[in-house]
């Protein structure tokens, strides 16, 4: 056997004197550019290597029919594999592993089990035939029914049925499954994939996490998730995938997607898709927009306050008032207040929110208030907790004061609906409320309500996190 | 050392063009006496071949295709483990290992595109030579390898490296130091390979963490199962698999109850 090695890794083409020219190639064509390597041009427009000489020459005797193209238009070709022995006119092993193969299609090895099937199919001198394959190639095939005896397999029959490397790439199953039941996917039975990410919503420079399952639970080769069909991270081996990534600054898109697809070692797949949808300024519910009054009289201020809770900490902190900016706070973002008139005749309504800058220039948006200029005006209610944090099964106690021009009817402290304490006139309200027996990380929500001797109301919030 | 087994590595390339990766012989480096005790995280080699592989928790070996890739890993051979040659065979090919994120730029030769490595073995094309210049300085082409066409398809190309702050080499390395992080291994679930009676259990000798599930996978064309203190596995069919969590710490020995001659040990540590 000729035992020449021409170059590492890779077939060479030597003593070519054909100039670097562009030639049309069509494909199926062999190709090469100023360099040596050969290459074999498929349908799908790109190119497949050649891995070692002896896989080259289980296809072609020579190199009589190789075109020169540019490396311009070499380059612009992208590799798209590796080409594997032609089906049945070798035999394969590699050096560490004593099983022989046989090359089938849809780039299968299939283990020869016995030393008389080999025999039969390739004749006494069956050991001759055999190549060992690098073991870095192995993984370019994959691994199909053994072989127990001749009747499992046929080198002519195999060999025929590939007449060219584009046959090997476009192949069918060595075996055709009986009576292949119809399915409306190619989801292996009963898998799963399960794509999520923590913002279904961000902005641009926004960390965003994406995460990704499945339930299959035997050989997985890969689990790559996708942006917007660019593989952006890929995992192999485990049953999750998970990644996180900023939005991009520069983008003019108005989502992404996020695309995971599972590839088992038996060559299913199956797929999930989720998305961000990317918005300039998001509400976030850490900021808590409140005024002590939502319906004031003419002239009259309403306090305004910007509060940033759950530990949200941000550098800046602006109060607008039907979309202008009447407040910017940056010495101490954290607590914004704005007292002022808000000017504008009776029954007219003022949209009040905030919007937040962090240290890292990401913008959120509070709630929206309106503050409805009246006759009568609301009156000015404060609800305060005897703690702003309790353990599961302590007691807090709710304390509503308000006060008002016209004097104050009744206030009341309600819990989800149900009023807790009702007090008359306008000394403060207070109830002990609980034991809260509910899980940490709970967050208690009570409403304090205040009915002026007109029949205004003002409602005010304030939570309690249990720890 | 490590200067002579670069030397000879790079000769071994050279002369007698040999495929996958071979580090040179050094003697000092390893012993040739076979060995069966390893564990998930070792680097292995067959008594009478030189190629190292890398051991994974799953029960697979993992090719090195060059000696680059090997060095972007490991900076010398010592601690590769020789086992037999027949414990070898047992072990399935899992796939080929990446070069290690961040430590080398890479491109083939027919395509001037310049690549960084990301965890997996993900390409990201850098698309100017200022932004090269940002990421790995002004000797950014010292970085740069070239990577053998046949092994491009090792890797797959992800998203392009637009600014500076999409990737950050020094990042990327200290997030992914071993094998096992970079292709994400399950280290919580090892696997062990039923041999043949000649070849054994492989690794018979291994050393997990408290709370690791153990699979026993039977590779052998014959029937053969796991017995030993609070481990019964029944019969195990060919290809076919039985599992166990181990969750104290202590050293329990096991055999195949039809070939008692089969044995096997777990060490399972804090």
């Amino acid at each position: 056997m000729q035992r020449i090695r021409i170059s590492f890794l890779t077939l060479v083409l030597v003593a070519t004197t054909l100039p670097a020219r562009a030639a049309t190639i069509v494909p199926g064509d062999l190709i090469k550019a100023s360099g040596a390597t050969v290459y074999y041009h498929a349908t799908d427009g790109k190119r497949y290597v050649f891995p070692t000489e002896k896989t080259y020459f289980t296809w072609y005797a020579d190199f009589g029919n190789v075109k020169t193209i540019t490396d311009a238009e070499l380059a612009a070709i992208p590799i798209g594999g590796n080409v594997t022995y032609r089906p049945g006119v070798k035999l394969l092993k590699i050096t560490t592993d004593p099983k022989t193969y046989a090359i089938d299609a849809g780039k299968t090895l299939r283990w020869i089990t016995t030393e008389e099937a080999a025999k039969q199919l390739y004749g006494n001198d069956w050991a001759t035939k055999v190549d060992d394959l690098p073991d870095p190639f192995f993984i370019n095939y994959k691994l199909g029914a053994d072989i127990a005896s001749a009747a499992d397999y046929s080198p002519t029959t195999a060999r025929d049925a590939h007449a060219t490397i584009q046959a090997t790439l476009t192949a069918a199953s060595p075996t055709p499954t009986p009576t292949p039941t119809p399915t409306p996917t190619p989801t292996p039975s009963g898998t799963t994939v399960t794509l999520t990410t923590n913002k279904p919503t961000a902005q641009a420079n926004e960390s965003v996490e994406v995460y990704a399952s499945t339930n299959y639970v035997n050989g997985i080769t890969a689990f790559d998730i996708y942006i917007d069909d660019q593989l952006y991270k890929t995992c192999q081996n485990i049953a999750t995938c998970s990644f996180s990534w900023t939005i991009p600054t520069a983008g003019t898109k108005s989502s992404y997607t996020y695309r995971a697809k599972l590839t088992t070692m038996s060559g299913e797949t199956a797929e999930a898709t989720t998305s961000t949808a990317i918005v300039s300024t998001p509400i976030h519910s850490f900021i808590q927009m409140s005024a002590e009054r939502t319906t004031i009289r003419p002239n009259q201020a309403s306090s305004l306050r910007s509060l940033m809770t759950d530990g949200f900490s941000v550098a800046k902190n602006e109060i607008y008032i039907d979309g202008v900016a009447v407040k910017v706070c940056t010495a101490s973002p954290n607590d914004c207040r704005y007292t002022d008139y808000i000017t504008g005749a009776i029954g007219s309504s003022h949209s009040v929110y905030a919007i937040v800058t962090t240290g890292n220039a990401l913008m959120y948006k509070s709630n929206t208030l309106t503050v409805t200029i009246g006759t009568n005006d609301t009156p000015a209610a404060t609800l305060t907790p005897s703690k702003t944090a309790i353990y599961p099964n302590e007691t807090v106690d709710m304390t509503l004061t308000a006060s008002d021009d016209d004097g104050l009817a009744s206030m009341d402290i309600v819990k989800d609906g149900v009023t807790l304490k009702s007090c008359a006139g306008a000394a403060p309200c207070t109830v002990t409320t609980g034991p809260w027996n509910v899980p940490s990380g709970s967050v208690l929500t009570f409403e304090g309500r205040a009915y002026d001797m007109l029949h205004a109301t003002a409602t005010v919030m304030a939570t309690v996190t249990v720890q | 050392m490590r200067i002579n087994s670069r030397v000879m590595a790079i000769a071994t390339a050279i002369a007698t063009m040999s495929t996958s990766f071979v580090p040179a012989a050094t003697h000092a480096a390893m012993t040739n006496e076979p060995s069966a005790v390893f564990s998930p995280g070792d680097l292995i080699k067959g008594q009478s071949t030189s190629s190292v592989y890398y051991y994974a928790s799953n029960g697979k070996r993992y090719v090195f295709p060059n000696e680059k890739t090997y060095f972007t890993w490991y900076t010398d051979f010592s601690t590769v483990k020789t086992i037999s040659d027949a414990q070898l065979g047992v072990i399935a090919i899992g796939g080929n290992v990446t070069y290690r994120p961040g430590m080398k730029m890479l491109k083939i030769t027919t395509d001037p595109r310049t690549y960084v490595v990301d965890q997996g073995g993900i390409l990201r094309h850098v698309g100017s030579e200022q932004l090269a210049n940002t990421l790995y300085g002004l000797n950014w082409k010292n970085v740069i390898e070239d990577l053998p066409d046949p092994f491009f398809i090792n890797y797959r190309v992800g998203t392009a490296i637009q600014t500076a702050s999409d990737y950050n080499p020094a990042n990327v390395k200290t997030l992914t130091t071993t094998i096992a992080q970079d292709k994400q291994f399950d280290e919580t679930k090892v696997t062990i390979s039923i041999g043949s009676p000649s070849s054994g259990i492989v690794p018979a000798s291994t050393t997990v963490k408290k709370g690791v599930q153990i699979t026993w996978t039977n590779r052998d064309n014959q029937l053969h199962t796991v017995v030993g203190t609070g481990i019964d596995s029944g019969n195990i069919q060919v290809g076919q698999s039985w599992s166990k969590t181990f969750d104290t710490v202590g050293s329990f020995d096991y055999h195949c109850g039809i070939h008692t001659s089969m044995q096997g040990t777990v060490n399972v540590v804090q």
